[in-house]
């Protein structure tokens, strides 16, 4: 794990990175022993996309650091021991930039911390991405001003009084490592700030309009200055000072307010009856909010009570004046205010106040004073016109049944908030003036352009629609110019709306005999579910936890369709190619009658054999990466159903096999999941455009109101609407919840079948000849020997190339069973459980630790038998806490027997040892007592291989008595050399993944 | 006379002088503004007026000095050396001041207006109650000098100071009370206070600061405060408020150059803000 930090000083910044400290070092060298070298370091960032051109250099940094070393910045790299800490200085190697090198490559940040498996953002980089954030959100609302500044023409950033308080909470979350030169070194405020300006500077100056300006005085080249890349003005000696004296006294009054602890503001009431609006002023004390004096009180405040204030009577005076003067020059009709000897309200006619509102407002806001508006004015569903419309169900003339084609009658009003207006009224609205209007009572406000909308749409629409074409609009999503805020309907369509916004239940369905196994009641909710959205032509996504059995609900569902239709064409399961196995057998064991048909693997069929092939299938299996590639093959066809599983697969809209999932035809879509939404809303318009396409609108639509608000702003409204609208197609049940948990067992074992590589399966291939050609010379204890030696090789080859050869580098992409352990780690990571990891070889324990720690970006804790025992109880301790660490590995030697590791409720078998006493004995580490929650236990198998058939023979106990399997693997030994063959031997197209 | 226009091709070119913002048309968008220049215009031939006009546009005005009851000016003329410019207005008698002060604290918005940037229409009534007039009204209210040889006085250099003084004039009024002897703290004390001297921002305590040693604080930090949604602003309402620097000498000027500057950065922000993963 390598991570990035970043050190600004003097305008630049330096990056620099850490990976773990080595071992041994000179220990008086000065030298940070866990920082990249300047080739490493340049390479690396080379491959970041930063430039590589800056010399590297080296900086001194004070950091903690222990007796002899700095301590690791997160545990990640190495133990942070609780010792006491001291700043020591450490020399490291860095690449330096310029604002204007460094800032793109900062704009293509992600905001996930991992930027590559192995790469971390570190903290003090993430904080300068999020002040380059906050320095383009102040330059988009133009509050930056120019000044001179050291002979430099400078654009600076500018706060209002109640704005500044902002930077000292940024200045809190700023880590001390982005300026630590020094022990006492520059206040974080002054380094935010800094850091801030130069941002500013940098957006404002390079958007500037190149405009040359013929440059005659130092006033000029000032005005220049601030549009060119380098900001120095050229300038002989007492030069500047007339421009300086004009720049300091242009700012002096912005300064007085800004000093000031009082802050102007203006409220607008709404009018009594027959009166006008009124415009009132006031004084709000920054330090109290809730302190308000209104103009007329501030005015003719006595200094008594001005001292409770912690103010005087003039500076009151002093400041409202200063302020009124200045919003008189954005908002005119301010003067009459001061028009008299004492201040006063003002008048405002309704024309005006909707001019107040809709134009000066914003600007007086923008201009850094207070304002109080009605509260409806700040509400945004007020303010829109909405559509209603009113069914009657059809006569069913002749037909019986009520389907999505069928077509309804609809009366289609307009609603303003909560009101619907007649046709008359929406005209009269259209004749106004200005968009606001009392009415029925309140005061409301519109678009005028939805206005007409509204009106054409009123006047055009067809009043018969399909049902079909209702169903969204009904959920709230809109194809047509206005929102649609409630469709109301009798019947049998209001059952079907009430049924999709989970108002009414729907009936529970039949699971065929033929299903293989028991559902759990919550399991045969969930396929009718799936089933009543299908009978409304409307997609589903499974987002089950994991564990609860997605599998067999989604099968059950198939098996049903299947039997309706048995002569339609297959139904078509999409899923990553680390599952094919997995599907398949879980297709065997649940629906034994299905024809399933895997359409995968390098031997996989060509276009005219594979249509024959699937004619007659009922289910057709194959993997994301065919889709794109095997386009022509699954375009054309008309499948009867489409299941994707690990649905988060097309997440990414752009990318090939996300547009092929969504263009494949089908009568039903059912798309699989695990985790849970509000973390990736992103994911979610790829996913829901697969489902029910325009159902969230446009993508561009989705980016703008649902996932910016929701992802930048944790805005919690657009989070609500966002769920409402999906919430009818996605269903989620969690394992703590009671309702479910009641009819779970404490344990769940689950066998996890996973490819090999094709590096795998070649090496696998030629061991088995090896062991072929050395069987036959050998006997006796030299063969017993052989094949115990074998079968570990066999094991070491399952788990990961790099074990078998012993090398340790690079891990990625060579072993299926890692790559699916990662897969459901990040899964389980992200709800935050936690997991033990078992092997029998501690070997692999260290390259899963490693690789683990560069996939999912935490600290993994590894115990094996060479852990001291006071490390130990302090590993199980962190991990116990809850605060620690969420992954631990074990060898299944040291870390079986005695410890309490209840914590975990996920446990994984990496390897397997042939002895179920031993695993359980493992299990229990976190299935005892002390345990709440339910435990599941997963063991990795790899298809095909000799790992799945002594599993196939443990599960059948077929020719082995248990005691025999109880002493061990020396069983093995006694088989001849026939069955050993059948044992060892390869299933390619079993084991291949691609 | 005849001996004058020969020498008169022009003036030398002038570099980095102060220029009227105002490119065409009449100086003076105020009505106090406006006042000023009448006074000029009562005292001047047409020709000098419209030379001095530009001369004042093209920058010929090199140093402007506003004093108490005098201006010192330097003009670049046809000669060699700049001509130097002075400008006497009376000064105003205590008892006058006090009477002025006492008529604005009965009137806030006078005030109000004057710290904006704007001379109030009811302040040439106050000082007309007083026993003084606001504006030059007569020949001796305004005594000129130039050293240059035209008889004429007012000359055209004067003239161009005086354009140059109305558009001054225009942004800030207070530069008028001080070419009459009171300065904007002593006109702010009408209110009791003074307006910049016990308002200094917070004292940064750089000094001070020490880095942490715990890990934690020293690498981690704290939590970024959550952005709010952004608006998009372009009529940079920052500028309005603030108007024009005085005395402000740049060729362009100065809300023109920096409009452009101000729109298209919070068009390009705004843009990179949405683009951001």
């Amino acid at each position: 794990m390598r991570i990035l930090h970043a050190h600004f000083q003097a305008e630049n910044f330096s990056i620099w990175i850490e990976q773990p400290q080595k071992k041994e070092r000179s220990a008086k060298s000065e030298q940070h022993p866990g920082s990249l070298g300047p080739t490493d370091l340049k390479r690396q960032l080379k491959n970041l996309g930063l430039p590589s051109n800056p010399q590297a250099k080296e900086i001194t940094l004070w950091l903690p650091s222990g007796k002899k070393a700095p301590l690791p910045s997160q545990a990640l790299l190495g133990e942070q021991d609780k010792q006491p800490t001291e700043l020591k200085p450490w020399r490291m190697a860095c690449l330096e930039y310029s604002a204007q090198a460094f800032i793109p490559w900062l704009h293509s940040l992600p905001k996930h911390n991992l930027l590559e498996p192995g790469i971390l953002i570190g903290p003090s980089l993430r904080f300068v991405q999020e002040v380059w954030r906050w320095a383009a959100q102040r330059v988009a609302e133009q509050a930056f001003l120019p000044v001179l500044e050291n002979s430099q023409a400078r654009w600076r950033v500018y706060f209002n009084p109640s704005e500044r308080q902002a930077l000292y909470l940024w200045a809190k979350a700023m880590p001390a490592s982005l300026s630590a030169q020094t022990t006492l070194g520059p206040a974080p405020e002054t380094v935010t700030e800094a850091l801030l300006n130069l941002f500013v500077d940098d957006i404002v100056r390079r958007s500037a309009p190149k405009h040359r300006v013929r440059e005659e005085s130092v006033f000029d080249r000032w005005i220049q200055a601030l549009q060119n890349p380098d900001p120095q003005i050229r300038h002989q000696k007492a030069e500047l000072i007339p421009l300086k004296t004009s720049l300091e006294e242009w700012l002096l009054s912005l300064k007085t307010l800004s000093a000031s602890q009082w802050r102007l503001g203006f409220r607008l009431l709404e009018p009594q009856v027959k009166q006008n609006w009124q415009l009132e002023s006031y004084l709000q004390a920054l330090q109290d909010p809730s302190l308000y004096l209104p103009l007329s009180e501030a005015w003719k405040i006595k200094a008594p009570k001005a001292k409770t204030l912690g103010t005087r009577p003039e500076e009151l005076k002093q400041i409202l004046l200063l302020a009124l003067g200045q919003a008189c020059g954005i908002y005119p009709p301010l003067q009459e205010m001061l028009a008299k000897a004492s201040p006063q309200t003002l008048n405002l006619k309704t024309e005006q106040a909707w001019n107040f509102l809709s134009e000066a407002a914003p600007q007086l806001e923008q201009a850094g004073f207070g304002l109080l508006l009605p509260a409806w004015w700040a509400q945004p569903q007020t303010k829109a016109l909405s559509l209603r419309a009113s069914l009657k169900s059809p006569s069913l003339r002749g037909r019986s049944n009520l389907d999505l084609a069928s077509l309804m009658q609809v009366e289609w009003g307009v609603a303003l908030g909560q009101d619907t207006l007649t046709l008359k009224e929406l005209e009269s609205l259209a004749k106004l003036k200005q968009p606001l209007v009392q009415f029925r009572g309140e005061w409301k406000t519109f678009d005028r352009e939805q206005l007409f909308k509204a009106l054409n749409f009123l006047k055009q629409t067809p009043k018969e629609m399909p049902l079909q074409a209702l169903v969204p609009l009904a959920l709230g999503a809109a194809e047509i110019p206005l929102p649609v805020s409630e469709i109301q309907a009798q019947g049998k369509v209001k059952v079907l709306f009430e049924q999709l916004q989970g108002q009414q239940s729907f009936a529970l369905t039949e699971i065929p005999p033929q299903f293989q196994g028991e559902l759990r009641p919550y399991q045969t909710r969930g396929v009718s579910w799936l089933e009543f959205l299908h009978q409304w032509g409307l997609g589903a996504c499974l987002a089950d936890d994991m564990g609860l059995g997605k599998t067999p609900q989604t099968l059950a569902r198939i098996l049903k369709a299947r039997q309706k239709t048995p002569k339609a064409p297959p139904v078509l399961l999409v899923c990553p190619t680390t599952l094919v196995g997995n599907w398949k057998r879980e297709a065997a064991r649940f629906t034994p009658h299905l024809k399933v048909f895997i359409h995968h693997g390098a031997e996989r069929n060509k276009l005219s054999a594979f249509k024959k092939a699937i004619a007659h299938q009922d289910l057709v299996i194959t993997t994301y990466g065919l889709l794109h590639r095997d386009e022509k093959f699954l375009l054309p066809l008309n499948w009867q159903g489409i299941v994707l599983d690990e649905a988060q697969g097309i997440k990414n809209a752009e990318t090939r096999q996300s547009k092929a999932a969504r263009s494949l035809k089908a009568q039903w879509r059912i798309a699989l999941t695990g985790t849970p939404i509000e973390n990736h809303v992103g994911d979610l318009w790829s996913l829901m455009d697969f489902l029910n396409p325009g159902l969230l609108g446009s993508q561009a639509a989705f980016k703008k109101y649902f996932q910016k608000p929701i992802q930048d702003l944790q805005d919690q409204e657009s989070l609500k609407q966002l769920k409402a609208r999906i919430e009818p197609f996605m269903l989620r049940r969690v394992k703590t919840d009671k309702t479910i948990i009641s009819d779970l067992p404490e344990k769940l074992e689950m066998e996890l079948f996973c490819p090999l590589t094709r590096e795998q399966a070649t090496l696998y291939q030629a061991q088995i000849k090896d062991l072929e050609r050395q069987l036959k010379k050998s006997d006796g204890i030299q063969r017993k020997g052989l094949i115990l030696s074998a079968l570990m090789r066999f094991k070491q080859l399952c788990n990961h190339p790099a074990q078998f050869l012993g090398e340790t580098g690079p891990l990625a992409g060579r072993s299926g069973k890692l790559q699916r352990l990662v897969e459901m780690l990040t899964e389980i990571r992200e709800m935050n459980e936690s997991v033990l990891i078992f092997s029998q070889f501690a070997e692999m324990g260290g390259l899963l630790q490693t690789h683990l720690q560069n996939c999912l970006a935490e600290e993994v804790l590894l115990l094996t038998g060479k852990t001291p025992k006071a490390k130990r109880d302090q590993m199980v301790d962190r991990f116990q806490s809850g605060q620690g660490p969420g992954v631990f590995i074990l060898s299944l030697k040291a870390g079986g027997t005695g410890l309490n590791l209840t914590r975990a409720n996920h446990v994984f078998h990496y390897d397997r040892w042939w002895n179920p006493a031993i695993e359980n004995q493992a299990t229990d580490r976190a299935f005892r007592i002390g345990q709440t929650r339910q435990v599941q236990v997963h063991k990795l198998i790899c298809s095909g291989t000799v790992e799945e058939r002594i599993a196939e023979m443990l599960q059948k106990k077929q020719e082995l008595a248990a005691q025999t399997v109880g002493q061990g693997e020396n069983w093995l030994t006694e088989l001849n050399n026939q069955q050993l063959k059948a044992l060892f031997d390869l299933n390619l197209e079993e084991a291949l993944s691609e | 006379m005849s001996f004058y226009y020969y020498r008169s091709s022009g003036p030398k070119k002038s570099q980095g002088g102060i220029r009227l913002q105002s490119a065409r048309g009449p100086v003076g968008t105020t009505w106090w503004g406006k006042r000023w220049v009448a006074a000029l215009e009562m005292l001047c031939d047409q020709g000098r007026l419209s030379r001095g006009k530009s001369y004042a546009r093209q920058g010929q005005v090199l140093s402007v000095e506003i004093k108490a009851g005098e201006v010192l000016a330097k003009v670049q003329g046809s000669s060699s050396k700049p001509y130097t410019v002075k400008i006497k207005l009376p000064l105003l008698k205590a008892t006058q001041w006090a009477k002025i002060q006492n008529s604005l604290q009965a009137s806030p918005l006078h005030l109000a207006k004057l710290l904006s940037g704007e001379m109030p229409t009811g302040l040439e009534e106050i000082f007309n109650q007083a026993g003084v007039s606001l504006f030059p009204e007569k020949r001796k209210d305004l005594q000129t000098d130039c050293s240059c040889p035209d008889w004429s006085d007012p000359c055209k250099h004067i003239a161009a100071v005086y354009y140059l003084l109305a558009e001054q004039f225009d942004n800030d009024p207070f530069l008028l009370f001080r070419l009459r002897g009171q300065e904007r703290e002593k006109l702010l004390a009408a209110l009791g206070s003074n307006q910049t001297e016990d308002s200094h921002p917070p004292a940064s305590n750089e000094q001070t600061y020490a880095l942490p040693s715990d890990p934690q604080a020293f690498w981690q930090g704290g939590e970024i405060p959550t952005l709010k949604k952004v608006q998009l602003t372009t009529q940079a309402p920052l500028l309005k408020r603030l108007k024009s620097p005085p005395l402000w000498r740049g060729q362009e000027r100065f809300q023109e150059a920096l409009e452009p500057i101000y729109e298209n950065a919070a068009k390009q922000a705004f843009a990179l803000l949405e683009e951001l993963p």
